[in-house]
Parts: structure tokens; C-alpha cells; sequence
């Protein structure tokens, strides 16, 4: 064998070895979610079907039931097996100092619950979520549409648990929207139903109870509209001629829709969320730049569109 | 015959023991992740606060009592503890005009919160005769309703650095929040070995008439034990909210089933007068161990909670069969 044979040899098994050293890294992803509620659940599916593209990522997947102690402890022990990234689905938003510090400098996503911006660097971290803004600014523009020609629009609110931010940003995105759009706002009810179906349904029974009249109900999610719309449903009012407007694009509330008694509601893309937290926390692992925020639109939905969903 | 009477008496004193250690060889073969200092250190600061929960738990479970109030305690503790603490320039504070103060002040009155739940249970317990399930049920409603009503169910966000060194903190390598539950554990195991107050403890839980009959007052030792188990909670209530950097009032849900479960498998007998501190100790131990276990395995939670469960009714039946044979 000459030199020059035995040179080309010897470069081509190092290049296989580290050919292969390269492909056979696996990427080792943690992720740690507040609860499994119907929503997270399909965010988390999300998550592993798009691991599922990668034959190197290997996906440890975790819920925390509500325990921020538990989500912790979740973290610490991604951190201890280093992980090559973690991807956070926050209990509590004030906690997410603690996590990064427990993360031990392994590149952390936050989804769908949003940090403080001053937290998230883009490198290390970054959120991955939906501008609730934007969900709130949906329903208005529907509403807009609706009472195009009215001047006054005298309204009953039902919000999430206060002090969260998608309570906070889906409130005030409809209101402006419809303040922006030139309509008088006027406030028959307004308090929070917490989320909850049977909340907003006693609540709203006890209102129609007082016979006071409105032309809307807003409601910053698909639960809390599928109860004011029983409650209205149980006084045979007229559902096309006072719209109910939800967010979520939950199955009952689709259903709603379709039968023409949910005016509208919003869809979160939890798949989009998933996989785009996967696509940054994969990005992250191998060094490369991330974005600071992963947006992913929400989209109106109505009976119009609502067999796409 | 002799011989096999020795080492079987002999597994049963250290069963409890004999337990951890195998799970901690077993994992240490599963997972080389396991025994590593920094893993163990994780597994202390986790299991910090309910193990000081536990100790608490234990001293009413001793004296044939229950404590359910104790994870309300901890979600009072935790918002009554932020709510002093919150930083000035923070707008939504839940006491606006409140002067900057001292952290201590916030240590000092999370745990009155505790300590005068836990006088308000004994208080119910030894006067009013209604049974421990029923009044700490009835508190652990109440705590959690105050809990509510103060925070309107908001978190207490915006702690001050100060405070938040207590759960974050650490001395060397050494978090402040497992010296801490050190620290508690020795107290405890001091009190109930070494002074009155706890062989007035172990009597009251063997046998009540006897005890009152041997001139012990019932009455003032069941205050005495409540409040222990209160104060032992808001103390976990602080750790875990200066860790979690914010005072959440539904924190500590479900946390007393985790501390009675610590207590009870680390050979706390519920018919009474039985439980020492090691015991508890290799309770919360194994608990804490077996979570971080199966994280570090990657397997599904849910399993984890059948595991759990198993091994409560596992440790239960053995000491019962224990305690007969001792009869």
C-alpha cells in the first residue's frame, strides 16, 4: 500500500467514526407540565409527535398535578440526567427563576404560560405561546362585524381567574377592539366565573333573573360561554339575536357552533404550541439562535369555518 | 429457634430501614444518575418541607390523633408570610402601604398562623371531645377559605430577595432548607425522647385513661401536640414559598395525605403511642426517593401513584402484624 493510499484510508474511517459519533447523538428533551387538562394533553402529543420526525430525540415527558414543589423536582432531576433541553409548561409564573436556576444552564422553552419578559434571554430561554391579546382582539373584530350600524353595545362579561394574564390580555383585546372600532361600551355584568361552566351559568341565571337587558356576552373561554348559553337556553332566548362569544375552540363548544348557539369562538393551536416548543428546545439543545418568543396566531373560528377545526 | 426469633425481630425493628437501603442500592444499579451528591441534595430540598410536615403529623398520629389541616397551614403560612414581604415598587401589593420590614417579621407571623390553627384544633379536640378527623377537617377548610379571601385566590408575586434567600440559599453545598429540616428533626427527636411533654405524648396515644389516671393533664398536652403540628406546617409553608419566590394559596394541596403517608410508613402507629423520629425520617425518605427513582427512570407518574399506594397499605399491614406479635 502506498502513502498516499493508506493517508485516503486513514481519512475515511475518521471521517465515518466521527460521522457517525455525530449522528449518533441523542438529544434528550424534558418536559414538565402544570396538569394534564384537555388542552395540555393535546399540546403534550404535540410535543412528541414532532420528536417523532427526529430519530435522535428522545422525549421524557412529566406532569406536575398542579405542585410546584413536584415541578421542582421534575426539573432538578432533568437537570441531574443532563438533559439537553427542558421545556416548561409553568405552574406558577413567579417560580420561573427558581426553574431556570435549577435547570443549571440546560436551554429552558417556557410554553404557553408566559414568564416575565425579563427572564427570557433567547438563548438559553424563550416562550412559546399565542398572544392572548390577539384572542380577545378576535372577538371583537366578529362583534364589530355583527352590530355594524349600532352605536351602543351594552355587554356581559364573564372572566377567567383573575390576575392571569390570558384573563387580563383577552379582556381588555376585545374591549379595545371594540372601542377602536367606534362602539359605546356599556357594562350590564362583569365578573369572573373562574373558568368554570357551572359558575357562569349560576351567574348568569341569577342576571336573567333580574331581567335586565344586553346585547352580548363575552366570555374569555368555551366553558364559561356553554354555561351562560344554558342558562339562556333554559328561557328559550334567542341565541342568533344576542351572540355568545367563547375562546378555545373546545369539542362542546365546536358542537355549540355548529347548532348555530355559540356565535364564535377562538382556537388555540396546541399542536403549533407543541411542536414549535420541540422545534426551539431542539434548536436550543444543538447551540443554535433562537427566537425570544415563538408566536403562534390564534384563529376565529364560526359556523362558517368551523369543520376545519 | 432462638436464633431465627433474633433476626426476625431484628428485620422487624429495622425493616423500615432495610427498605431504603435496598431501594438505594437497587437505584443506585438502575440509574448512575442516582448516587450523585447533587441528586441526593435535590431529593432533601423536595422533600424538605413535607418531611418537616411529617414530623409534625407524627406527633398527633403518636398521641392517636390526626392532623388534616396541616397543607391548608402551609397555603395560609405561604400567603400571610409573601403578602409581608413583597417588594415596595410591586403595584398589586396585597398590603399597599406597608413598610419595608424585616423578613423575620414575615418568619414570625406565618408561623402564628400556624400556631394558632393548630391551638384552635387542640383547643376543639381536648374540649369540645369531637374526634381530631373532625375538627382538622373542619380547619383545613377554614385555613384554605382564609388563605382564599386574603389573596382573592391572586399569587402573592414580587418577593424580596431577603426573604427568598431562605429557600434559595444554601450553606457551602448544603441548602438552607434541608439544614433547616435537619435541624427540626433533632428538635423533634429531642422532645419526644427527652423531655416530659413527649412521654406525655406516647402515654396519651397508648392509653388515655391511664395516662389522665397517672396525673397527666390530657387537656393542656393536646394543645400542646396541635400546635406542634401547626408550627412544624407554617415552618414547611415558609421553606417552600421563599423556594417558590412567591405565596400561592393553593399550595400544600393534598400535602397532609403525603405527610400522613410519611409518617405512617415510617412505622407511626394510628392505634397509637408508636412512631419514633428515624422512622418518620426513612418514611419521608423513601417517599422522596421513590419519586426521584421513577423520574430518574422515566417512569409514567400515574404508576408511580399505584407504587405509592401499595407501599402505604404495605407498611401498615407489617405493623399491624408487628404490634400483634408484640401483644
Amino acid at each position: 500500500m502506498s502513502i498516499g493510499k493508506k493517508l485516503m484510508l486513514t481519512i475515511l474511517v475518521i471521517t465515518f467514526a466521527v460521522g457517525s459519533v455525530f449522528a449518533q447523538k441523542t438529544y434528550h428533551i424534558g418536559v414538565t407540565l402544570y396538569d394534564r387538562d384537555q388542552f395540555i394533553s393535546s399540546l403534550e402529543q404535540a410535543i412528541l409527535e414532532a420528536a417523532k420526525k427526529y430519530p435522535n430525540v428522545v422525549v421524557d415527558s412529566q406532569d406536575a398535578k398542579q405542585d410546584v414543589n413536584q415541578q421542582m423536582a421534575q426539573v432538578d432531576v432533568f437537570a441531574t440526567k443532563k438533559y439537553d433541553a427542558i421545556i416548561v409548561n409553568l405552574i406558577n409564573t413567579d417560580t420561573v427563576e427558581t426553574i431556570i436556576q435549577r435547570a443549571r444552564g440546560i436551554p429552558t422553552i417556557f410554553v404557553n404560560r408566559r414568564p416575565r419578559d425579563t427572564v427570557i434571554d433567547g438563548v438559553k430561554t424563550a416562550y412559546v405561546g399565542s398572544q392572548e391579546y390577539d384572542a380577545g382582539r378576535m372577538q371583537g373584530e366578529f362583534l364589530a362585524n355583527f352590530f355594524k350600524g349600532k352605536k351602543e353595545i351594552r355587554y356581559v362579561l364573564f372572566m377567567g381567574q383573575l390576575g392571569l394574564e390570558n384573563t387580563n390580555e383577552r379582556t381588555r383585546g376585545v374591549k379595545e377592539t371594540l372601542e377602536k372600532a367606534g362602539f359605546k361600551l356599556t357594562k350590564v355584568y362583569e365578573d369572573t366565573a373562574e373558568w368554570d361552566r357551572w359558575k357562569a351559568m349560576n351567574q348568569m341565571q341569577q342576571l336573567l333573573g333580574t331581567g335586565k337587558q344586553f346585547d352580548v356576552v363575552i366570555c374569555n373561554n368555551d366553558e364559561m360561554a356553554l354555561g351562560a348559553i344554558e342558562a339562556m337556553k333554559a328561557l328559550k332566548m334567542d341565541l342568533k339575536k344576542i351572540p355568545v362569544v367563547g375562546i378555545d375552540a373546545t369539542p362542546p363548544a365546536k358542537e355549540a357552533v355548529k347548532k348555530g348557539e355559540m356565535a364564535m369562538t377562538v382556537f388555540q393551536n396546541a399542536k403549533a404550541q407543541g411542536a414549535v416548543a420541540l422545534d426551539f428546545a431542539l434548536k436550543a439543545a444543538q447551540g443554535q439562535k433562537i427566537e425570544k418568543f415563538g408566536w403562534v396566531p390564534f384563529e376565529p373560528v364560526t359556523i362558517d369555518n368551523v369543520d376545519k377545526y | 429457634m432462638a436464633q431465627q426469633n433474633k433476626v426476625s425481630n431484628f428485620i422487624n425493628k429495622y425493616a423500615i430501614f432495610i427498605v431504603l437501603i435496598v431501594m438505594i442500592i437497587a437505584l443506585s444499579f438502575l440509574s448512575p444518575a442516582f448516587l450523585t451528591v447533587q441528586n441526593l441534595i435535590n431529593v432533601l430540598i423536595t422533600e424538605s418541607g413535607r418531611g418537616i410536615l411529617a414530623l409534625g403529623v407524627a406527633f398527633a398520629i403518636i398521641s392517636r390523633g390526626i392532623d388534616l389541616s396541616v397543607g391548608s397551614i402551609v397555603s395560609l403560612t405561604s400567603v400571610i408570610a409573601a403578602s409581608l414581604v413583597q417588594e415596595p415598587s410591586y403595584s398589586a401589593r396585597i398590603f399597599p402601604n406597608l413598610p419595608l420590614l424585616p423578613p423575620i417579621v414575615a418568619v414570625l407571623a406565618g408561623l402564628a398562623a400556624g400556631a394558632l390553627v393548630g391551638l384552635t384544633n387542640g383547643a376543639l379536640i381536648a374540649y369540645t371531645a369531637i374526634p381530631p378527623f373532625i375538627a382538622t377537617l373542619g380547619s383545613m377548610i377554614i385555613a384554605r377559605g382564609f388563605a382564599l379571601i386574603l389573596t382573592n385566590a391572586y399569587p402573592v408575586p414580587m418577593l424580596r430577595p431577603e426573604f427568598k434567600i431562605i429557600g434559595q440559599g444554601s450553606l457551602g453545598p448544603i441548602p438552607y432548607v434541608v439544614i433547616v429540616f435537619v435541624i427540626v428533626a433533632i428538635i423533634a427527636y429531642i422532645i419526644l425522647n427527652y423531655t416530659k411533654f413527649g412521654k406525655h405524648v406516647y402515654a396519651i396515644g397508648g392509653n388515655v385513661n391511664a395516662a389522665r389516671t397517672s396525673g397527666i393533664k390530657v387537656e393542656k398536652n393536646l394543645l400542646g401536640i396541635y400546635m406542634v403540628s401547626g408550627i412544624c406546617a407554617s415552618i414547611a409553608g415558609i421553606l417552600i414559598t421563599a423556594r417558590a419566590a412567591s405565596g400561592i394559596a393553593t399550595l400544600g394541596n393534598n400535602y397532609e395525605l403525603d405527610a400522613i403517608a410519611a409518617a405512617t410508613i415510617g412505622g407511626t402507629s394510628h392505634t397509637g403511642g408508636i412512631g419514633t423520629v428515624p422512622g418518620i425520617i426513612a418514611g419521608i425518605l423513601i417517599l422522596g426517593i421513590l419519586n426521584n427513582g421513577l423520574l430518574l427512570l422515566g417512569i409514567s407518574p400515574y404508576l408511580q401513584q399505584v407504587i405509592k399506594g401499595i407501599i402505604i397499605v404495605g407498611a401498615v399491614v407489617f405493623d399491624m402484624r408487628k404490634n400483634a406479635r408484640q401483644k
